[in-house]
């Protein structure tokens, strides 16, 4: 089979299983509306009609059915119960796994028998079977019982013969009949198909990246020429001038062309959802808010597991037991309303349970038992970095294989692939009444705004997104306090971080500039040499062995031709936060 | 079979009218348009001379059963040969097919073997008729 044909069949399908994905939810909720009824029933038709062709019996098997059951719901012959909303959900889920097989080349097993028998009950709940196949003698009997002995429609007069032995499920007009009276629907269709729409065309994402691959390497040459005017004309400098307005709008109009919206990742949580609630016997209800925002393709196709686990763990963690909520005076359903909006270049995702909260003190005893912190430290531990902990690496057991992703993941792993994607993660929780957790992630990976900065003799760059105040140093106002650096300001103080001394390993105050950060909601300075300027950079990631280094997030090559690795705040504060600890 | 018949293909899913063209390609078809769904394909049907129409039953919109009666009910194109592209071949779907008028119908998934006869006899009932 032609593999381009199986690569646009996948697209299409995924299309249609997401849009599924979002009815299935609105059809619990009204589960005799035709009109999700039908978009349900055309969704699997549709993905059965091409799996036939490229010869994936198994998901024509599984799709057939589901089309067979909502066919009959939506003639109305019958009413489609929990149990059979159940069905179609992991019918639908089952199909998306199939086609997800089928896109890596893996070989596809038939579905569950259990789905299928559950479509069957579902179809036939009094157990009989469905109506019987037409084959071709009858097809020909047929067309001469209509228009006489090889007559053929359009040709022939019909016969005036009524069809006795089965009985059509709608009154199907003859022929004559439909040639004189159904003109309306003619010049109603003939109307609808005159105002052509700008038909969309579709684009291998391969081909997307490739260009916004170019449009990175077009901002680096053009961030060469800016880095040295004194080498150039007038003439020149005002072509350098252009290039740089072109190219921004160039990688402007490429990126919005990627950009995708987060309604395609929201669409499978309540899904997901739904399943877990009722696997762990609880009653959650899924509002979503904020659709319409857009994000770099690749950038949520890599968020699609991270927000799998968060509202695992929501549902997991966070949201009691029915019978539990009654008794703390909560509403019997729980609530997870996951949202997203844009704040400026960066999307911000909440995803808001009104569950238990986060107890501090249970988090600092599973930390000290699993030897992520110490008993004093715990012991002088505040409430919010307390919470934090559950983003601490080796805070959750992995010994549970969560059946959502097959594989078991902590809140640790979430958190350093939102931070590899140049996001980060925070967390507000109020025991007793619930969490939030908020992801903030740049629209795009693929260019980054960057603030350039020297420490000792090399270049570094920090995410602009993470700078929120430069200022001078004066070293003689810095305090130790134990091992750490600090710098007293009128109410509170400014953690520090020299950076000169972090990287020599000997931690030693120096003068210099701060670049002060926010790091879990915390404001720290990091104090760097002295900061070059502002600079569009394309990031590079770190060759897999430097990958697990922390306090950085890849490299890029600057205006000037020199390497910079870019550095992330995050995980640079934490390492030194964590290192101290368990020293 | 003449093979210089000006073939309609119609189905919502770009995948499907793409293997449905491919399959007329193999059997020697060369003038093949495409309509994704039974309005455009009215309006395309209604503006240019086609001789055949392979149409798909489940659109969205105007769906393939809508499509041929609005055939059967325009005088210039009340003649053109219609194939239905179905599902499945239940017996009472077929029968209101018939009764709307349909020349043909074809379960998918199908081979170019199977399109070739479902067409070959088509056009003999349509040179019986005529």
């Amino acid at each position: 089979m032609d593999p381009e044909l199986i690569a646009d069949f996948l697209n299409e399908a995924q299309d249609l299983v997401d849009a599924a994905n979002g009815d299935i939810t609105a059809l619990e909720a009204h589960p005799e509306d035709k009109e999700l009824l039908n978009r349900m029933f055309r969704a699997f038709h549709t993905v059965k009609g091409g799996a036939g062709f490229i010869g994936i019996h198994a998901i024509v098997d599984l799709c057939h059915k589901a089309e067979d059951l909502l066919s009959e719901v939506r003639c109305g012959n019958l009413a489609l119960d929990d149990a059979g909303i159940d069905a179609v959900a992991r019918a639908l889920m089952q199909t998306e796994q199939m086609l997800g097989q089928l896109a890596q080349g893996a070989d596809i097993e038939p579905a569950p028998e259990e789905i299928l028998q559950a479509l069957h009950a579902a179809r036939y709940p009094d157990g009989e079977s469905g109506s019987e196949d037409i084959n071709e003698d009858d097809f020909e009997a047929l067309l001469d019982q209509l228009y006489g002995e090889g007559g053929a429609p359009g040709v022939s007069p019909a016969a005036p013969v009524a069809v006795e032995e089965t009985p059509a499920p709608a009154p199907a007009p003859q022929v004559s009949d439909a040639a004189k009276t159904d003109k309306n629907p003619t010049e109603a269709t003939a109307k609808k198909g005159a105002t052509p729409a700008e038909a969309p065309v579709r684009v291998d994402a391969k081909r997307l990246d490739q260009l916004m691959d170019l449009v990175g390497e077009l901002v680096l040459v053009r961030n060469r020429l800016k880095a040295q005017p004194e080498g150039l004309d007038e003439v020149a400098r005002r072509a350098v001038a252009e290039l740089d307005h072109v190219t921004g709008a160039l990688q402007r109009s490429v990126m919005a062309v990627r950009m995708q919206p987060v309604g395609r990742l929201f669409s499978r949580i309540p899904r997901q959802v739904r399943e877990l609630a009722r696997s762990l016997g609880k009653k959650v209800e899924v509002v979503l808010e904020g659709e319409s925002a857009e994000l770099d393709k690749h950038m949520l196709d890599a968020l699609s597991d991270p927000l799998v686990h968060l509202v695992r763990n929501s549902l997991d963690h966070g949201i009691e037991k029915a019978a539990e909520r009654q008794a703390a005076g909560k509403p019997e359903s729980g609530t997870l309303t996951v949202s997203a909006r844009q704040a400026g270049d960066h999307i911000e995702i909440d995803l808001i349970d009104d569950g238990k909260g986060i107890d501090p003190e249970v988090v600092k005893k599973v930390a000290v038992a699993r030897g992520v912190i110490t008993a004093d430290a715990a012991a002088a531990m505040d409430t919010e970095t307390a919470q934090g902990l559950i983003f601490a690496a080796g805070f959750s057991t992995r010994e549970a294989v969560s059946d959502v992703s097959g594989r078991g993941v902590g809140m640790d792993v979430v958190n350093s692939r939102i931070v590899e994607l140049g996001g980060s993660v925070s967390l507000q929780s109020e025991v007793g009444q619930g969490t939030r957790i908020r992801l903030r992630l740049p629209l795009t990976l693929a260019v980054l705004p960057s603030l350039m900065v020297r420490v000792a003799d090399r270049v570094f760059a920090l995410p602009l997104a993470e700078v929120r105040e430069l200022s001078s140093l004066n070293v003689e106002q810095v305090e130790q306090v134990g091992h750490r650096w600090q710098l007293p300001l009128e109410k509170n103080v400014l953690p520090l971080r020299f950076m000169r001394g972090w990287m020599a390993g000997d931690e030693s105050t120096h003068p210099g500039l701060i670049v002060q950060t926010f790091v879990e909601q915390q404001p720290w300075g990091l104090v760097v040499d002295s900061v070059i300027g502002r600079e569009d950079i394309v990031v590079r990631p770190l060759a897999k062995h430097l990958r697990h280094i922390p306090g950085y997030s890849g490299a890029t090559v600057t205006g000037r031709g020199e390497v910079a690795l870019v550095l992330d705040p995050q995980s640079l504060i934490r390492a030194g936060a964590y290192r101290r600890v368990a020293a | 079979m003449n093979t210089n018949l000006k073939i309609l293909v119609v189905d919502d899913f770009s995948t499907m009218r793409r293997i449905i063209r491919n399959l007329l390609q193999d059997l020697g078809f060369s003038h093949i348009s495409e309509a994704d769904d039974g309005s455009t394909a009215l309006t395309a049907l209604q503006s240019e001379h086609f001789d055949f129409v392979i149409t798909d039953w489940n659109m969205p919109g105007t769906t393939g059963i809508d499509l041929l009666k609005a055939i059967r009910a325009d005088e210039k194109l009340k003649r053109l040969p219609v194939l239905m592209v179905t599902a499945e071949g239940k017996k009472d779907q077929i029968v209101e097919a018939a009764q709307a008028g349909v020349n043909g119908y074809v379960i998918k998934p199908f081979t170019a073997q199977t399109l070739r006869e479902k067409l070959e006899k088509i056009f003999e009932r349509l040179e019986q008729a005529a």
